[in-house]
């Protein structure tokens, strides 16, 4: 991968989380955006943040073959990707700006994740609102 | 399926190995991945007007974004598309419609699991085997994504 083993990366299952998130967004007041400069408020929703280390170290316990991770240039793993011209390069920065930035965009990206501020599903309680508008 | 919009870039000949959206570009070949961003801020800009005409009655706009790559780089990585048209989406209703924004919600959702089936380098290869294809056709690309055969993808023929 054209990142560092311990990149964290964040993952979902898509068939059953987004539904997860969106009911906690939904059902209950919101917290203000996190920066200054926006009112829009950004919430980050991942099952489970993950290194390729942890990946490597689960497909060798669970796979008759041994599974090693390799840390490649950027360049080197895009032009491994040859479905569509153009997505290599993509993806590849988009790993490289996971490990120097994170996928979330880091501090001045302004994301709450979801579970840390212990947004779950619930009823809205009577005469509650879903948002404050400033 | 295919969209038409896209049939244009899917000549054999923009397939060969190693190729990515810089050196195409100098070739004069269009980009996929540059009119895909194209036309998801255009997407997105409808999408936002179109919110705005119920703004009245509207409690909580919830919008699946990602963050603004390219700004928050400081400008390293510049063709990370997927995430700026979306970031720039929000940026655009931040501007533009002030009493939208405090009612919007964006949703950063992490990656799918299901992306390790792909044929790219994510998905564990054996050493020495081809790493990918150049060229794959819709039964193999289906299989190897686990996409139902319906799923309506741009790129297959």
């Amino acid at each position: 991968m054209p990142c560092s083993a311990e990149t964290p990366v964040p993952f979902i299952d898509p068939n059953s989380d987004p539904a997860v998130f969106v009911k906690a967004l939904a059902s209950q007041p919101l917290p203000p955006p996190l920066l200054a400069d926006t009112k829009v408020r950004q919430f980050a929703g991942y099952a489970k943040m993950t290194t390729f280390t942890e990946w490597t170290e689960l497909l060798n316990k669970h796979l008759p073959v041994e599974v090693y991770f390799e840390e490649t240039s950027i360049e080197d793993w895009a032009s491994k990707v040859t479905v569509v011209p153009g997505v290599g390069l993509e993806l590849a920065e988009m790993w490289k700006y996971c490990e120097k930035v994170g996928y979330f965009g880091g501090e001045k990206g302004g994301a709450r994740i979801i579970t840390e501020v212990g947004l779950k599903s619930r009823v809205l309680r009577q005469g509650e609102r879903r948002l404050t508008v400033p | 399926m295919v969209i038409p919009k896209f049939e244009r870039f899917l000549q054999p000949a923009n397939y060969s190995s190693g190729v990515n959206a810089v050196s195409l570009m100098q070739k004069g070949v269009p980009s996929v991945v540059a009119e895909a961003y194209r036309l998801e801020q255009i997407q997105g800009k409808n999408l936002v007007h179109a919110v705005a005409t119920a703004l009245d009655s509207l409690d909580l706009f919830i919008f699946s974004g990602l963050s603004a790559a390219k700004d928050l780089s400081g400008g390293e990585f510049k063709q990370i598309y997927h995430f700026d048209a979306k970031a720039e989406t929000i940026q655009y209703l931040e501007a533009n419609y002030p009493e939208l924004a405090p009612k919007t919600a964006v949703l950063q959702l992490g990656m799918f699991m299901t992306n390790t089936r792909a044929p790219s380098p994510l998905k564990p290869t054996k050493v020495g085997a081809p790493n990918n294809v150049s060229r794959v056709d819709k039964s193999d690309y289906m299989q190897a994504t686990g996409w139902p055969a319906s799923y309506p993808h741009a790129l297959l023929s």
